[in-house]
Formats: C-alpha cells, structure tokens, sequence
C-alpha cells in the first residue's frame, strides 16, 4: 500500500494540472472538427506534413550519430571536465532556439565559418534547403540523445564490460555487443524524443533555414504563417502536432529517465 | 538560499513598483514598416507629455491584427494596408481610420551582387535566393501581386513574417534578392542594389491609423496621433522614406 499524500497537496497537484491542461483544452476547443478532413488535405498542409516527418526523422538519426559518441566520451569523465563538455553537448536545449539558429547562420551559412567554404568548394548551399531544416533540427534535438544515453551507460554495472574484457573480447566489440545492446532503451528513448523535439522545432529552422514552403516550411511554420492567414488551418496542423507528441511522450511511458 | 529569496522579493517589489508608478501609458501597434517613424515620434511624444510612456509594439500587420482580434490591449493601430484596418473595424475594434502615409515596393539586391544584377530580367534569368513578406501580410500581398505582373518565379522565395525580415536578409546577404518598402531602401544603412526599372513601385500601400474604440488613454492616443499631421510627423514620414497622402 502506498501512503497518502496530505489533502493539501492533492490538491495543490489537482489545480496545476489544471493549470497546466488549460492551454491545451482551450486549442482543443477551438478547432473546427467538421472541417478537419478538408483542412488537412490542402496542398501547403501536406506538403508541411511530410516535410516534417521526413526532415525531423533524418535530423532524429543524425542526432543518434552525433549524440551517442558524446554520450559514451562523457559516461567515462568526471568533475569539472564532465561538466563543461556536458554543458557545451546540451546547450541547445536551454538555449532560445533563435539564438540556435543565428549561430548555426554564422557557422553554415552563406557567409559562414563552414558554410562560405562549402560553398565555394562544392557549390552547397544549407540555408533555404531541406538539409538546412535537418540540419537545425539535429542541432536541438541532439542533447536528449547526450542525456538519455548517458545516463543509461552511467547505470550500467561495469562488470559486464569487465568480464566482456576478461573473456579477450576488445574495447570495440564489448561496446557494440555487450554495451549497446543493454543500453538499447535509453537509445530507443533519446531518439524518441529528439524525433518529437525536431518536429516541433521552430526558431532555429526559420532563423537558419528560412520559410520556403514545400522545401523548409515545416508543420510549426506553416502553423505561425497560417495563424494569421487561415486560422483554422493552424488549428487543424496544431492539432496533428499535438497528437504526435502526445502519442510519443505515453508511449514512452518512464522510460526517458532510465537511470533511477 | 536565504538571500536569494531576499534578492527576489526586492527584484518583484521593484518590478511591479515602476508598473504602478503615478506615470500614465500608451499603447501604439504599429506596422514593422513604420519602425524609424514611430520611435521617433515616441521620443518626440515623450519630451511633450513627459508624464506619459508611448509602449511600442511593432510587428507585421498580419500579426498586430491577430493579436487584436485575440484581445490585446492597445490605444493606437496604425497598419500597412487598408484591408487589414477593415478586418478590424468590421469587428467593431477601431472606427473610422484615416490614412497618414502612403509606401510603395522596391526590388532589392544584396551588396554582394549589385554589380551583376541590374533588372528584373537578371533576376528571372538566374536562379537567386528570393525574400518576401509572407501573403497574408501588406508588402506580401504588393509583392505577390507585382510578381504575377512581371512573370516573376517566388515558388523557392522564403516567406518572412515582416517586411524588416527581408530587407536584414537581403542586409546581410543571406539572400540575393528582396521586395521590400522604398522606405525600407531610404532607412536601411547598406549599400543595397535598387531595381529601379523593374516598375515595383507601381504597387503601393497606404497607411491607416485608428484609435481603438476601448482604449481607455484616449485622449492621449489622439494627440499621438495629431503628430502625424504636424511638421515634425510629416517631416519624419518623408525622410523614412514614405509619401503623404
């Protein structure tokens, strides 16, 4: 049997989930469910759509393949070191995403640090382009992949690695064959959630990649654009952003903390 | 802890201090386009009613237009296009507007590509990064529509929430080519290219100004706007770049 809770606090947690659930019910009540499947239908809504889902999809693989190397260098470190390179790998989820966007401007833009030199030696171009959406889309959704992962690695015991070792396996296959495999939720919990953030990623993708629909125009743009042209339209897409994020947080239920 | 908590508590008394403080305030929601004008006649407002604040909220039309029509409180609307005034004054928000200033289109080019793009056929030649205003905005709507006019491609243009947008991108040479404001030509500080030929400034937009008919600072809305009709608002509006009505 689990103890009670005091009265008082069962309902101070009653009125914040209020609280909390009142934006959310207010968009529900808004959106005209008759209209739904002609809203959803136009040309700008799907072509928001797919853009989103397979924009944010690379840029959620992408964060696994730059997220998962940091985590595994930071399961090892400790101290001050940890902590100034896990700060620099989570920045981006602190960060006003804007800010994100202006700096990833001043790395691959036209005119940027990288970008200039890819540019003129390969003619690419990331801003205004679907790579640039993934491309900002990675940048913020990357930490939860650093977070996630490596607080699996840091509750995994060390001995099976030890063992792995002692049995001749080497430093390489124990990780693939022994590691990763044990960490496989935390994994499957970091890309989950850097997907559902990269969906919803805004700032960062109208600073650096622009709005250009049918090429950078995801679902949250098109949303910010259409809320002043067809507002309804913005209901129908909020709702669809709504659901998938809904969907991904029960689904993934407690385990995006594996660690406790 | 303990001082933190200190340190909190006088940040908030402070804060809501200067809120109620015995100075009155005016809302103004101007359109991005009005940016220079409306600061400078903000000063000006200042240093005559010193005990009167001027609170600027400057953004595209489109938006200033949906934050009213979802409640926010203002004095004083002053938009970048007809129609989007008479969204508001069909729901009873503003009443009888009157136009202050008119604005027309210019094509634009980045710094970087004055010297290769001269015309608007230049521009249709070549495959360039374009800016415009999003559609539902004033200087979006102009652009689609001289667009359309000139056989002009925006299929691959970024749709930016307001005409400032543009003309930075075009500023900072993120793009290569914008359709902004000729006040926006007139205040930008860059050595931007200027399609003169490419007859944009064909396409022009006037600019209404209400006081909103709940606004509880009316007297003082009025005589920010009267500055509009005085020498120093006349004078402000044509050297940003706009012409009078």
């Amino acid at each position: 049997m689990t103890p009670q809770l005091p009265r008082l606090l069962r309902l101070a947690a009653f009125v914040a989930v209020a609280v909390v659930a009142a934006p959310l019910f207010s968009l529900l009540w808004r959106i005209p469910w008759s209209e739904l499947p002609r809203l959803l239908s136009t040309e700008v809504v799907v072509d928001a759509l797919f853009l989103s889902l397979v924009t944010s999809l690379v840029a959620a693989l992408l964060a696994l393949l730059i997220g998962i190397p940091i985590a595994f260098q930071l399961s090892r470190m400790t101290g001050i070191s940890a902590s100034t390179l896990r700060a620099v790998a989570t920045l981006p989820m602190v960060l006003p995403p804007v800010v994100g966007g202006a700096a990833l401007l001043f790395a691959f833009g036209r005119r940027g640090l990288i970008g200039e030199t890819l540019d003129n030696a390969a003619g690419l171009v990331l801003p205004y382009t679907p790579a640039g959406v993934v491309i900002a889309n990675a940048f913020v959704a990357t930490p939860f992949v650093v977070l996630t992962v490596e607080s699996g690695l840091r509750a995994l015991d060390p001995r099976y690695e030890l063992a792995a070792a002692s049995l001749g396996a080497s430093p390489l296959r124990s990780t693939l064959r022994v590691v990763l495999p044990m960490i496989r939720s935390s994994i499957v919990a970091g890309a989950f959630l850097a997907w559902a953030r990269a969906l919803g990623e805004f700032g960062a993708t109208i600073t650096f990649a622009g709005n250009v629909p049918g090429r950078t125009q995801t679902l949250p743009l098109a949303v910010f654009v259409a809320m002043e042209a067809d507002r309804d339209a913005a209901l129908a897409m909020s709702l669809v952003l709504v659901f998938i994020s809904l969907i991904v947080l029960v689904c993934l239920r407690d385990r995006w903390w594996p660690a406790k | 802890m303990r001082i933190l908590l200190a340190t909190v508590t006088v940040l908030i008394a402070v804060f809501l201090n200067g809120c109620g403080s015995g100075s009155h305030s005016i809302r103004v929601f101007a359109a991005s386009s009005l940016t220079e004008v409306v600061q400078h006649l903000a000063e000006e407002y200042e240093t005559r009613y010193p005990n009167t604040d001027v609170e600027l909220n400057i953004a595209g039309s489109g938006t200033l237009v949906m934050q009213l029509q979802e409640g926010a409180d203002a004095d004083l609307v002053i938009l970048a296009s007809r129609s989007h005034m008479d969204q508001l004054r069909d729901i009873g928000l503003v009443r009888a507007p009157k136009q202050i200033a008119q604005n027309s289109l210019a094509v634009i080019v980045s710094p970087e590509l004055v010297k290769d793009i001269g015309s608007i056929d230049d521009v249709r030649r070549t495959a360039l990064q374009i800016a415009v205003c999003v559609k539902s905005s004033p200087c979006g709507a102009l652009a689609w529509a001289y667009a359309s006019s000139v056989g002009l491609d925006l299929s691959s243009a970024t749709h930016e929430s307001n005409v400032k947008a543009v003309l930075a991108k075009v500023e900072r040479d993120e793009v290569d080519v914008g359709i902004v404001y000729m006040s926006d030509l007139r205040t930008s500080r860059e050595q931007l290219g200027h399609l003169a030929n490419a007859r944009a400034d064909q396409y022009s937009t006037s600019y209404p100004l209400a006081v909103t008919t709940d606004s509880k600072a009316r007297r003082a809305a009025e005589n920010f706007a009267a500055l509009f009709a005085e020498p120093v608002g006349q004078s402000a509006l044509t050297h940003f770049g706009f012409q009078l009505p």
